[in-house]
């Protein structure tokens, strides 16, 4: 399949890559008017995955990031204003380590007890 | 293009007609047949395998295999309905009428009538019909058996199984059957002679039908209570309990 | 310059159907900015795929939100159906469709009862929710619940609607339409209704694509997108066209759900037409293993259900990302210039459901 089609199909086409190339492909987005979908975070074994979910029409496109726990990444809020909710909550909940939010809640977005809850998996 | 009052049309016909709200609690409310109120089960049919405890989301299902009682806490129960799909008999069913309002959480705990009533038959297998395909291993929710392919060996532990008959019903050579113990139920016998008292058989029961006194040396038998499971025949180090039909 | 002052708003408002703060900073009585602040009903619902195995998640997902109830399951059933490449029977797949419908309708007619009460108009409130308890009655009848169903399983649904039933139902949607046109005829011709919606709280085609505004709120601003049109579940077979409008403001949106009421009505008739026989649901072996991206056009909009499975029995991961999570950032923006008086009336304008918002 192109990747015009696999764009389109459902699911969208998933894409890996490195954390350098994070702001140049999100201001590429902008420029080419694609809005930004959703932003999530995985736990897998001490590493984190962050999915950045983009849709231009129908089209869909996810860009992801495998990083180390303790590996910063940059903001995407000033370039894509609502970011600033997906990454606070991330921040908050999985303790990705996320620099120059804009506006930043400093971890009072949820107002839990437990300190990111989400960043180890525990069997029930 | 604004109008003026367009909802006077509802306001006439409202005044001159009756409300259309009910006087609910003295006009009792009529449900529909599929209303999911409350989980009902059928105790007769029930095996006590435990299936549909494991199985809710909210654990408000709770099955004791030793005093042989069924327990739901209503008020936390969901009626999502998950327990009916598990059961393997299908005894339970989820039927209109929700729990009463009240003061206190209520605990509904519903016994099996009559324990002897469980004929507890055993799973057996015809090996000429086993192909080890491990579909029967995999199916048991108490990991009771054991298949190896390559080595061709079929085992089952019998104190682990529930009596579910899931194996017997997914066994795709048709294979497995749970057999009723020939002669009805079954109770342990001891060889006074050779017994010591030592108190294992009473120990291992998972019904309590056994009182052994080492001091007074004697060994009682509460019939009432016994399943025939055979556990104790196991246990007995020393080989003195035999199973027996019981004397009718 | 005016002195500003803050007010706080929220979380009890009598016009909030959930509960979310906001801090208001004010001129005068113009609202010059505002700061929210959720967490009022965050309960963690995410957490739980590490203690319920994937096929007791369908329960957990369907109660995020008592209203969008439906769809969260469906979405959740849909995802892990894609990464078990299952093939979901076309009757189960009708089904599913109508009561999705059927879930637009009834969240729409709360919305507009509650937007009636949010400008005091408590009689048009009380008709608006009369025509949804009829809704309510024929899910009942079908599923067993009120509100929330419990009639997805992965690989299909588990309660069938048996020819007389849906027969009755058709009918009983026929004589709604002429009650729905009258009801609604007060929403966008009355002249009160008209002062209080026009002309309030503006989002322009560029901002609403830039703060990632969507659904309703979206479609709204001129903006033609309606997830429904990727064909999920049997809307590959059905006609659905997105009902757009381009002024942008308060009216308008209420304009587009009214529009998606009767919208929804034409597909439940569609759906009731071209229902085929079969089975209703196919049966599930072993455990998922992949990823997947799943998106549904709930009432709210477009809401995007992440489903990552490891091949065991537990998800490593599933993420709903909601509607009114989406739109939060496009109503903060349209509270800005904004009269205090409005400030309940926009907040209910995104049609915010803060259960799903926090999970």
């Amino acid at each position: 399949m192109t990747e015009q089609e696999t764009m389109t199909a459902p699911g969208g086409l998933i894409e890996e890559i490195p954390v350098q190339d994070l702001l140049p492909r999100v201001i590429e987005k902008k420029i080419a008017n694609w809005r930004l979908c959703q932003i999530c975070a995985v736990t897998l074994q001490g590493l984190y995955e962050l999915s950045y979910s983009f849709a231009d029409g129908y089209e869909f496109h996810t860009l992801r990031l495998v990083i180390g726990s303790d590996e910063e990444v940059p903001s995407i809020s000033q370039v894509y204003d609502c970011a600033f909710l997906y990454e606070n909550e991330m921040r908050e909940l999985f303790g990705v380590h996320i620099q120059h939010i804009a506006p930043d809640m400093q971890d009072k977005l949820y107002r839990i007890d437990t300190k990111t809850p989400f960043a180890e998996k525990r069997r029930g | 293009m604004a109008k003026f009052l367009p909802f006077t049309g509802t306001v006439l016909h409202n005044l001159f007609h009756k409300p259309v709200t009910t006087s609910y609690p003295f006009v009792p409310k009529e449900y529909p047949e599929r209303t999911r109120g409350h989980v009902e089960v059928d105790m007769e049919t029930c095996l006590l395998c435990g299936l549909c405890s494991k199985s809710c989301p909210p654990r408000a299902i709770h099955v004791d295999r030793d005093t042989h009682t069924w327990s739901i806490h209503r008020f936390d129960c969901v009626q999502c309905g998950y327990c009916v799909q598990k059961c393997p008999k299908h005894c339970l069913s989820i039927v209109p009428g929700y729990p009463e309002p009240g003061a206190e959480k209520k605990l509904d705990i519903y016994h099996k009538p009559e324990a002897i009533e469980m004929k507890m038959g055993q799973v057996t297998v015809d090996l000429s019909k086993c192909v080890y395909c491990t579909l029967c291993a995999k199916k048991c929710p108490n990991e009771a058996i054991t298949v190896d392919r390559a080595a061709k060996t079929w085992e089952i532990d019998h104190h682990k199984c529930l009596r579910c008959s899931l194996c017997v019903n997914n066994c795709p050579r048709h294979a497995l059957e749970i057999r009723e113990e020939e002669g009805g139920f079954k109770h342990p016998q001891a060889d006074l002679n050779q017994c010591v008292f030592c108190t294992l058989c009473a120990k291992k029961c998972p019904a309590s039908a056994l009182t052994v006194d080492r001091a007074t040396k004697t060994w009682k038998l509460n019939e009432k209570e016994c399943v025939g499971c055979g556990a104790c025949a196991e246990h007995c180090p020393k080989g003195c309990i035999t199973m027996r039909p019981a004397s009718t | 310059m005016a002195k500003q002052t803050v007010v706080p708003f929220g979380p009890q408002h009598p016009v909030l159907p959930e509960p979310i703060h906001l801090d208001l900073v004010l001129e005068d009585e113009t609202v010059v900015e505002a700061v929210p602040s959720i967490g009022y009903v965050h309960r963690g619902l995410e957490k739980l795929v590490e203690k319920k195995d994937f096929n007791e998640m369908v329960y957990v997902a369907e109660r995020i939100c008592g209203i969008c109830s439906f769809m969260h399951g469906m979405g959740y059933c849909e995802a892990v159906e894609h990464i078990m490449h299952v093939d979901v029977p076309a009757r189960a797949k009708y089904l599913r469709t109508l009561w999705c419908e059927m879930s637009r309708l009834h969240s729409h007619l709360l919305w507009l009862g509650l937007l009636a009460d949010a400008f005091g108009f408590e009689s048009l409130f009380m008709q608006s929710w009369r025509m949804r308890e009829k809704i309510l009655d024929m899910f009942e009848a079908s599923t067993g619940g009120r509100v929330i169903f419990s009639v997805n399983r992965i690989g299909g649904v588990l309660k069938d609607i048996p020819p007389e039933m849906l027969r009755d139902f058709l009918k009983r949607f026929d004589d709604m339409g002429a009650d729905l046109r009258r009801l609604t005829r007060t929403f966008l011709d009355d002249y009160s209704v008209n002062e209080r919606l026009r002309d309030v709280g503006f989002l322009t085609k560029e901002q609403a694509l830039s703060l990632g505004a969507v659904g309703p709120m979206l479609r709204a601003s001129g903006v033609c997108y309606d997830v429904r049109k990727t064909g999920y579940a049997a809307y590959g077979d059905l006609e659905v066209e997105p009902v757009v409008s381009t002024i942008g403001d308060s009216y308008a949106r209420c304009q587009v759900r009214i529009g998606e009421l009767f919208q929804s009505l034409d597909l439940i008739r569609q759906v009731g037409e071209k229902m085929p026989t079969g089975p209703i649901a196919v049966p599930v072996k072993g455990n998922p293993e992949g990823e997947f991206f799943m998106r549904c056009e709930q009432p709210r909009g477009e809401a995007v259900y992440y489903v990552r499975a490891n091949g065991t029995k537990n998800l490593d991961r599933m993420r709903v990302r909601t509607p009114t999570f989406a739109n939060i950032p496009a109503m903060l923006q349209t509270l800005k210039g904004s009269q205090l008086a409005d400030v309940p009336l926009l907040i209910l304008t995104i049609d915010p459901c803060i259960s799903c918002t926090e999970r």
